[in-house]
């Protein structure tokens, strides 16, 4: 069924094209057919009429000069008529006299002179009587007696047409005679010259068209004097061949066609018949050898449309074949089908664009809640996420307001509807937080005043029926990885309702002064715990947490401080240890600022940060750490570990051993313990170097040397680096603690 | 296997079937021409052949292993592709009939190969043998002693171009005997136009009916009755060995005067002075003449019924004088020549000397023995018969090939037809009655080789002179003779150059002489 699906669009396409191509072939063929006939049947009669033209410049070419010599014969005053009878010298003289006038010419064969009214004709050779010219040169057509008639009788140009001369002169052929009078004006000629032009030079003239299928004729007043006939066909005297240059006519049961050169000079005029049937298989002939090259154009054409058919037929097969088997009718064309299938798929697009539209609520609820929590990985990840609910948060800055409402089932407001839509330039959603029965607002704005103000008029809306509202804003924040700062700093805010009222909205910045001073002290103590960590040491962890607790207690911090250093901390750990955060969902419950932010006291912050540090420690995930060389990695730190103390000890040594090259070693090591090897043992150095601060009273030369470092600058500034404090600080500061915790005990 | 193997067995495959091809073709067609040469072939107007797939070549090539490449030019156009073929600097291997100044390219510019040396070293044995007997060496030896062509010769012993005919059946009927003075001549003449002889009642006869300035039916004939050879060329030799000048002599004048005579009797046909051969012809035809002289009667113009009117005259002579007609003799032609651009000359002198084998050498002038030759009992060929329409040349070249046939081995192996025999018979009588002049003129105008410029300078004088001539004697025949015009031509003829043209002629034969 499927492939008889796909036979029958392909073809259906395929005979579509090539109905297109061929229909363009035709119309073009037809074209072309109908032109070039068009052309060949006029370059035919184009080059009949170029030939009837040259035949004509040479033939009158050579009248010309016959009636040159005759006029020059006329006018010489060497060349007199005469009575032969009393002078016979003179023919002597004659003779030589004429040898010039006809020993030049190329196309005649003999030349006469006759003198009017004389008995004789002379030629350059020769004289006779004219009765014995007659006898010796006999005409085909004329007897002696109308010969010599015709000779006395010219007075001007006159040609006998081709004819057979049984010359006894010289060889006998078929001439045309041409009788010119002699001298400028014929009228008063004193003779005439007889020329006696072979046919052979006419028929040489007609050379051109000895093989080809043409008949050629020249005339003079109707009358054929010389012809060449090829074809099948003779002119038949008088026969008319009309005004036109080219005319067609029917004879013998046959179409013919007349080209011909009329209104000469001398009333000459030249003729080329040509047999149609023979035209137009010439006109084939041109045809198919110009049109040779349409065959070619189909068959690329073919080609071209079943590359097209094919080309179009694939994806709507591919298209038919992604709907779903019943929504392929085995009786309709894949056209339909694809039709009814986006049909279908639009519906089931709108519909899920309503239901789409209704769960937007939901998922912006979810969108907040894990902006909140900090779950995007990247501003851009938070951002299309943003965009998928609906919120355009791609702006400068951002805040977090919580608003109590009169009622705690009160939905939180539509910030896109009035009067919130009196502001412009922010984008936001609102969430109900049931633990603090309270509404959460994540608003995001291109300037903090839009922010400020969108905290008064959600208070101003919420205290619309009467009631007290509660509103609380944190400070204005530009990077998304603060966000559950931003959400600790609103609810501290929110958390100071009980001093501050709820006359005025709650503002973070009101409260934070003492906060600020803390937070870069309890960097430290993160720094310390994260290196613990590093070093996979869970007494070493609990001392630093304790070492934390004991900050926290004795700086008598509110619990909002407590949060804010905690989420420090966490927030620390967390993007450390990232791999191991997002792979358990109950590290993610340790982390949930929510969860942070209902802690009520430090034993609460306490626990659920030991409960991460155990976590991270109990599942073994260091930081980016891979199974790749695992075994080099683990013996370089066992290694390390136990000759930490060794001064002389170098990374190239230890990559050295493991067959290792230091680069490849440093970045393995970096890949595995997130730190490069070197700052793993200083680590190791400073570590060891605190207890012996804190549990010995050796001096501090003599605890570089026991860590490994010969000279105490070098250990002093590293302490430094490592701890923020020289190992002086850190002995006192140790031995006051020490001291405190043994007053407190006592 | 691979494909060098595959074609190597292909390879040998080939060269077994063509060995086995070559094995079956006949010995006869074994060996083809190994030699290539080019010609230059003379071709006479009337004839188209392709000379190089001609049949009789192609025996010759066979024979001798040598294809010649001709290049046929027709006579008109020969002494114009000769010197282009010599201008051009690419010269063919040979030069085949016409003609060839063999003084100007042989001698002079030293583009012919002088062949004397390759003769007598046995290079040509047919061709070296005849000329050795033929005594006509002279005819082909150049100025330099050099001989640079083979000779064309094909000798009938004609010693006369023209003999007189007068008409036997007028003579019979008005009882007339032959006339042996111009004195009888003249009277019997005077008979025919008077006495009706061809009995129509009118007085249509002519009785002396000639043409102009030729030794065949020209008037020129007529002044051998007063004892003066006249020829074309105007000069003769006399007993001594001087060369004269005709015109200038006294038999000149008398004939003028004598014929002046005869015109204005009415017993000359005044038309000789215009009048071609075809017009004479038609005349002599119509059965009114009463004499003429011509070549000979049979397989002539003359329809053979007129011809048996006419018997032979033995010229007649003036008081005092004794008849002289010009002679003729043997004049080698050309034959053939090598030029010095011969890429193989004892090759092409093997494929000449073939053709000059008696039986290659009458087969070429007269078709294939057994076709149109027959080999007779006695040892000599005779034609059978002559193919119509020059159809001979389709197979063999007749008179465009190669042919040396001095008289006397002529006759030893060839039978002359009847016609040519009929004018030996008449060549014999007029030897036999002393009317030839004794010395051939030939000697001077043909024989004696002469420097380019000598030919040249005869040749300028020679147009000069018979203009004078020619005009002369139309004058003097229609105007009469007087002491005045005859000094008046005298004069012409000095200031037309006859003094130096008899000089000329002079040196010439002198030299030959000498040399000799």
């Amino acid at each position: 069924m499927k492939q008889t699906g796909k036979t029958t669009v392909f073809i259906r396409y395929a005979l579509s094209y090539t109905a297109v191509v061929l229909t363009l072939f035709f119309s073009i063929a037809g074209y072309l057919y109908v032109r070039t006939s068009r052309l060949a049947r006029q370059n035919l009669i184009d080059g009949q009429i170029n030939r009837l033209a040259r035949i004509a410049s040479q033939h009158e070419s050579y009248i010309s000069a016959m009636l040159n010599t005759a006029e020059q014969i006329g006018l010489s005053p060497h060349i007199e008529p005469f009575r032969y009878d009393a002078e016979p010298w003179k023919a002597y003289d004659l003779q030589l006299q004429l040898v010039p006038y006809t020993s030049t010419s190329t196309f005649c064969d003999q030349v006469y002179l006759y003198f009017s009214g004389d008995e004789r004709i002379y030629s350059s050779s020769a004289s006779m009587t004219l009765s014995m010219f007659s006898r010796m040169v006999a005409y085909e057509q004329l007897t002696q007696e109308q010969l010599t008639a015709v000779i006395r009788g010219t007075d001007r140009l006159r040609i006998l047409p081709s004819q057979q001369v049984d010359s006894k002169l010289v060889d006998g052929s078929r001439a045309v005679t041409f009788l010119i009078p002699l001298g400028a004006n014929p009228g008063t000629s004193k003779g005439l010259l007889l020329f006696l032009v072979k046919d052979s030079v006419y028929q040489s003239l007609f050379s051109d068209a000895v093989g080809q299928a043409v008949n050629t004729y020249v005339f003079q007043d109707g009358q054929v004097l010389s012809r060449c006939e090829e074809l099948p066909f003779t002119w038949e005297e008088g026969a008319d061949g009309g005004t036109e240059q080219v005319s067609v006519f029917r004879r013998q049961g046959e179409d013919w066609t007349l080209v011909s050169l009329k209104d000469r000079n001398w009333d000459l005029s030249y003729a080329a018949v040509l047999r149609n049937a023979d035209i137009n298989a010439a006109i084939l002939r041109e045809i198919l050898s110009n049109l040779a090259i349409l065959p070619v154009f189909v068959v690329l054409c073919l080609a071209l449309a079943l590359w097209m058919a094919r080309r179009h037929a694939e994806p709507i097969l591919a298209l038919t074949g992604l709907l779903p088997e019943e929504g392929r009718a085995a009786k309709t064309d894949e056209i339909q089908q694809i039709f009814s299938g986006i049909r279908q798929l639009t519906t089931r697009n709108m519909e899920l664009a309503t239901r789409l539209e209704r769960a937007l609520p939901m998922q912006r609820h979810d969108f907040v809640f894990q902006f909140i929590k900090g779950r995007f990985s990247s501003r851009q990840e938070a951002v299309s996420a943003g965009k998928a609910v609906g919120l355009e948060i791609d702006r400068p800055c951002y805040a977090v307001i919580l608003c109590s409402g009169a009622d705690s089932s009160d939905h939180p407001f539509e910030l896109n509807q009035p009067p919130f839509d009196s502001l412009t330039s922010f984008s936001g959603a609102g969430v109900e937080l049931v633990v603090l029965k309270a509404q959460l607002y994540l608003v995001f704005s291109d300037d903090r005043d839009t922010l400020s103000a969108l905290a008064d008029l959600v208070r101003a809306e919420g205290e619309t029926g009467g009631g007290r509202c509660v509103t609380a804003i944190s400070a204005v924040h530009t990077d998304f990885e603060e966000a559950p700062s931003a959400y600790l700093e609103a609810a501290a805010a929110y958390d100071n309702r009980f001093v501050m009222g709820s006359q005025q909205v709650l503002r973070y910045n009101d409260i934070s002064a003492n906060v600020t001073d803390i937070l870069p002290q309890a960097q430290k103590l993160t720094t310390s715990i994260s290196q613990s960590l590093a070093l996979g040491s869970r007494e070493l962890l609990d001392d630093r947490i304790n070492d934390l607790l004991r900050f926290l207690k004795n700086t008598n911090m509110s619990p909002f401080a407590f949060r804010m250093i905690y989420n420090s901390v966490i927030d620390t750990l967390a993007h450390t240890y990232v791999s191991a955060l997002s792979s358990g969902e109950n590290a993610r419950e340790l982390y949930d600022i929510f969860s942070l932010s209902s802690c009520q006291s430090i034993d609460d912050l306490d626990d659920m940060l030991r409960r991460l540090c155990d976590f991270l420690l109990s599942s073994g995930e260091h930081p980016e750490e891979k199974p790749t060389e695992e075994d080099e990695i683990d013996q370089a730190v066992r290694y390390m570990e136990e000759h930490f103390n060794d001064p002389e000890i170098s990374m190239a040594a230890i990559a050295e051993s493991f067959e290792l090259s230091t680069t490849r070693f440093s970045l393995s090591f970096k890949e595995r313990k997130g730190m490069p090897p070197l700052e793993y043992l200083t680590l190791l150095r400073v570590e060891h170097a605190k207890d012996l601060l804190a549990g010995t009273d050796m001096t501090i030369r003599d605890i570089s040397v026991q860590v490994g470092y010969y000279d105490p600058g070098s250990f002093i500034r590293r302490f430094k680096q490592v701890t923020g404090e020289t190992p002086l600080q850190y002995r006192r500061e140790h031995e006051t603690e020490k001291n405190t915790v043994r007053e407190e005990s006592v | 296997m691979n494909r060098r193997g595959k074609f190597m067995i292909l390879l040998l495959a080939a060269a077994l079937l063509l060995g086995g091809c070559a094995a079956s073709v006949p010995d006869s067609e074994k060996q083809p021409p190994s030699v290539s040469l080019t010609a230059l072939q003379y071709e006479i107007e009337n004839i188209a052949v392709d000379f190089s797939s001609m049949w009789y070549f192609r025996q010759i090539g066979e024979q001798t292993g040598v294809h010649v490449d001709f290049t046929e030019v027709k006579e008109a156009e020969w002494n114009s592709s000769v010197s282009l073929a010599f201008a051009k600097g690419k010269m063919p291997d040979l030069i085949l009939r016409g003609s060839l100044d063999v003084e100007e390219y042989g001698v002079s510019r030293h583009l012919l190969v002088p062949l004397d040396e390759y003769i007598q070293r046995g290079l040509m044995p047919h061709y070296g043998a005849r000329l050795e007997n033929s005594g006509l060496k002279d005819q082909l030896t150049a100025s330099d002693g050099h001989m640079y062509q083979l000779g064309f010769l094909i000798s009938q012993d004609v010693n006369t171009n023209g003999h007189f005919f007068i008409n036997g059946a007028w003579l019979d009927r008005l009882q007339l005997a032959a006339p042996e003075t111009v004195e009888q001549l003249t009277e019997v003449l005077r008979r025919f136009r008077q006495d009706d002889p061809n009995g129509n009642g009118l007085m249509d006869e002519i009785p002396l009916e000639f043409t102009f300035d030729d030794n065949i039916t020209g008037v020129y004939n007529l002044f051998s009755f007063f004892g003066l050879p006249l020829n074309e060329e105007f000069v003769y030799l006399d007993e001594k060995g001087t060369v004269c000048f005709a015109p200038e002599e006294e038999g000149f004048f008398t004939c003028l005067t004598w014929l002046g005579q005869m015109y204005a009797e009415g017993l000359l046909d005044i038309d000789f002075i215009s009048q071609g051969s075809n017009i004479w012809a038609e005349k002599v035809n119509g059965g009114n003449v009463g004499m003429f002289s011509y070549w000979r009667l049979k397989n002539t113009a003359l329809d053979p019924e007129t011809a048996g009117h006419y018997r032979l005259l033995i010229p007649v002579h003036a008081e005092g004088t004794r008849a002289c007609l010009p002679r003729n003799m043997d004049t080698v032609e050309f034959g053939a020549a090598l030029t010095t651009d011969n890429r193989d000359i004892e090759s092409s002198l093997r494929w000449l000397d073939a053709q000059f084998e008696t039986e290659n050498m009458l087969v070429s002038q007269n078709g294939a023995v057994g076709d149109t030759l027959i080999l007779r009992d006695d040892g000599r060929y005779e034609v059978s018969y002559v193919p119509k329409d020059n159809g001979l040349y389709q197979s063999v070249p007749v008179i465009c090939g190669q042919f040396f046939a001095p008289a006397e081995y002529y006759a030893s192996v060839y039978v002359p037809a009847a016609h040519r025999q009929e004018k030996a018979e008449y060549c014999a009588r007029y030897e036999q009655a002393g009317v030839l002049e004794k010395t051939c003129f030939k000697l001077l105008t043909a024989v004696s080789p002469k420097t380019t410029e000598e030919t040249a300078a005869i040749a300028g004088l020679k147009a000069k002179l018979k203009a004078v001539v020619d005009a002369e004697i139309v004058a003097m025949v229609t105007r009469g003779v007087t002491e005045d015009g005859r000094a008046a031509f005298l004069h012409r003829l000095r200031e037309a150059g006859s003094e130096a043209y008899k000089e000329i002629y002079q040196r010439v034969y002198d030299r030959r002489q000498g040399e000799k």
